[in-house]
């Protein structure tokens, strides 16, 4: 377990040191129960890795139409041949105290090859900003639901 | 939406919270702080040689396509050949740097490539 530490470190005892908090940070996120992560919370929430793009949008503020609000945005992207299953899934932010927020499904759509059986689909999810502010946003990961056997007999 | 203390409050329906240990041995915040000084500490530590400047700082895992002013990095493991003593080489790390526009916005292309013992020490460039 990682304990304080004070003053200045060399080189390789500050990167030591990183990795040792981001390794302690790493263990206090748990999926909550019946889900696990499929992207495991990270700090680098921009961007896009695998299977999603984070994209900061705005919207006018329900306060004040004439006011901007920007809000974290996730699409998470999924697809497969005939016969692989969807998962369903769910981004989760963090704010800087390790609470944890669910982002809120929204719009979406999928396809579906006739012929091949192939599939993809993108879901969108949001989290509003009156909730936890973009800003404010210090770790996003994406759970899973766990797969069960009643699933598989499905 | 649901909001849950990873921390302490236990949500409703869903167990989600840090082992007591945990809790009792570091607070998330404080090892969220310390640990956005340390990296600010690195930063810090990476000087560009005299007459350059850095137009990527160094991060510690580079992405494989990452943007900077207007120039594309490419990283690349090139993987070890193999030799007439049939025993593969060691793999490359090489960056491509690729860049465009008028001669005046030209910042000085380069490529730049060394290299590594194993490309698992590519994780901690």
């Amino acid at each position: 377990m990682v304990e304080t530490t004070q003053g200045r470190l060399s080189f390789a005892g500050t990167l030591n040191r990183i990795e040792a908090l981001e390794a302690t940070l790493a263990k206090m996120f748990e999926p909550a129960v019946g889900w696990e992560w499929w992207g495991k919370p990270s700090d680098g929430v921009r961007g896009s890795r695998a299977g999603t793009h984070v994209l900061t949008l705005s919207r006018p503020s329900s306060v004040d139409e004439s006011v901007w609000e920007r809000y974290l945005a996730v699409y998470v992207n999924q697809g497969g041949g005939d016969g692989d299953s969807r998962r369903e899934c769910r981004p989760v932010a963090y704010d800087r105290e390790g609470r944890r927020y669910e982002l809120a499904d929204g719009d979406g759509g999928s396809t579906r090859d006739g012929d091949s059986g192939g599939w993809v689909e993108a879901q969108l999810f949001e989290l509003d900003p009156t909730v936890l502010r973009n800003d404010d946003v210090a770790f996003l990961g994406i759970e899973a639901k766990q797969e069960t056997r009643a699933d598989d007999d499905a | 939406m649901t909001t849950h203390d990873a921390g302490g409050t236990a949500p409703q329906g869903e167990n989600i919270r840090m082992s007591e240990q945990e809790v009792a041995d570091v607070r998330f915040r404080d090892a969220l702080d310390e640990l956005d000084a340390r990296r600010a500490d690195l930063k810090g530590m990476f000087e560009a040689a005299s007459g350059w400047r850095w137009l990527s700082a160094p991060v510690r895992r580079a992405s494989s396509v990452a943007m900077a002013g207007g120039v594309v990095l490419h990283q690349l493991v090139e993987a070890g050949g193999t030799g007439r003593d049939g025993v593969v080489g060691p793999s490359r790390l090489t960056v491509v740097a690729a860049q465009g526009g008028s001669d005046e916005r030209r910042v000085g292309s380069s490529v730049r490539s060394r290299t590594i013992a194993r490309v698992n020490d590519t994780s901690s460039l």
